[in-house]
């Protein structure tokens, strides 16, 4: 069989819905397309434990501490078991976590930004994981394996941190007028972000991780669910959206928006956001600081 | 002659399952047992076995999840959110503070 021949046939199987193990012989297509996918995905837990952790010390209560710190200790676990995964796509976890502290790989937009306030953990711990948590429920249905059960777990898990984002923000929104105009001004500061967090309305007849089943999604549906979800709560506790041109049109069924500043979602992809430097530096001295204890391991590899 | 325990996959993307153990002398002989004890209705799509001797249980189980109160790290944690989402609505709407616009048929 040629190469095209057994390529035409895993495309075939995907299309069947059949799922897809890390021993299965697969094409170099899909092979690229999943591991940059799923690096990114890790990369980005593991930098968005970096926003949240900021706050750790300033938690205003002692379960809320413990709250955030188990959240953070969470993203960081999801982390390694998608580094895992990747690995066995075909890449190192060294050439991984070299490419994304010297800004060749990427992690997610919304990580790229500053937590100015507890009112911007609760809206992370709320809106940004519950954007998250619609991007990760479509991902249940992914034709890779090994990452449908991994993001069943980590579904539960960011379920639980939902929870807790819910609760924060319930606390602010039914606090004083301080608290609220906190929590108000948090929102006003991610809402784009967020939309950016979604991506820029995509063709989806051209996107390689439709193609390979590995996404089931378009960015705009997800968008829309999203809206759907939480609009209508944050209107129920009084907290207004900032983007003008936000409506559900009835005819359609559809929220239209107004334009997010894809200029600025460009420029944080770039890797010119406003932390993105920070947070970087903070995790490449990170990675060069341990490096003696991942010369252990491997000395204890050795003598093994 | 080695014990080797038995590991299924019930579909396709879930994980894999303990579900017993043969004796046999040597790796394929115990894939053959495996199968044919275990996958004879069907029961899984795929089957993994491993020498119990190279498997290694951790230490004192009990103390998986921690010994002190740790409801923070589940979802136990955290009921009544629900309710509490509710109570909070309820009363902003009192306060006539909740925002006009239209809305999704069937949702809130």
């Amino acid at each position: 069989m040629t190469y095209e021949e057994r390529t035409a046939e895993f495309k075939a199987r995907i299309d069947a819905g059949e799922k897809v193990e890390a021993t299965d012989w697969m094409p170099d297509s899909y092979r690229q397309a999943a591991l940059k996918f799923i690096e990114m995905h890790a990369n980005s837990e593991i930098m968005g434990a970096l926003p949240e952790r900021e706050w750790i010390p300033r938690a205003p209560t002692l379960r809320r501490k413990l709250s955030l710190t188990a959240k953070v200790q969470d993203e960081v676990g999801h982390a390694q078991i998608l580094y895992r995964i990747a690995e066995d796509l075909g890449k190192s976890r060294e050439a991984m976590f070299d490419d994304l502290v010297n800004g060749r790989t990427k992690f997610h937009n919304v990580f790229h930004y500053p937590t100015k306030s507890w009112g911007d953990i609760a809206v992370i711990g709320w809106l940004i994981d519950g954007a998250a948590l619609v991007t990760q429920h479509a991902l249940l249905g992914c034709s890779y394996a090994p990452y449908v059960r991994a993001m069943r777990r980590i579904c539960a898990e960011e379920s639980l941190h939902l929870r807790h984002g819910e609760d924060m923000t319930l606390e602010l929104c039914s606090g004083t007028d301080a608290q609220r105009e906190m929590f108000q001004d948090a929102v006003n500061r991610w809402w784009r972000p967020i939309m950016h967090f979604f991506g820029p309305p995509s063709n989806p007849e051209k996107d390689v991780l439709l193609y390979w089943g590995i996404k089931t999604r378009s960015n705009e549906d997800l968008r829309q669910e999203f809206f759907t979800t939480y609009v209508p709560k944050l209107w129920d506790l009084g907290i207004t959206v900032p983007d003008p041109a936000l409506r559900f049109e009835e005819s359609t069924g559809e929220w239209e928006w107004g334009d997010p500043g894809w200029d600025d979602f460009w420029q944080v992809v770039k890797g010119n956001g406003p932390m993105t430097q920070t947070r970087l530096t903070w995790r490449k001295a990170m990675w060069d600081s341990h490096a003696w204890m991942r010369d252990v391991f491997a000395g204890i590899r050795r003598v093994a | 002659m080695d014990v080797w325990e038995v590991f299924s996959r019930r579909t396709a993307d879930d994980p894999l399952v303990h579900v017993g153990a043969v004796k046999a002398p040597d790796l394929e002989l115990a894939l053959v047992l495996a199968r044919e004890t275990f996958f004879r209705h069907g029961e899984g799509v795929d089957c993994w076995v491993g020498r119990r001797g190279d498997l290694h249980r951790v230490a004192q189980p009990e103390t998986l999840g921690g010994v002190t109160d740790k409801s923070y790290r589940r979802a136990d944690g955290y009921v009544g959110v629900g309710a509490k989402l509710k109570r909070v609505r309820d009363a902003l709407a009192a306060r006539g503070l909740t925002v006009d616009g239209e809305r999704p048929d069937g949702k809130r």
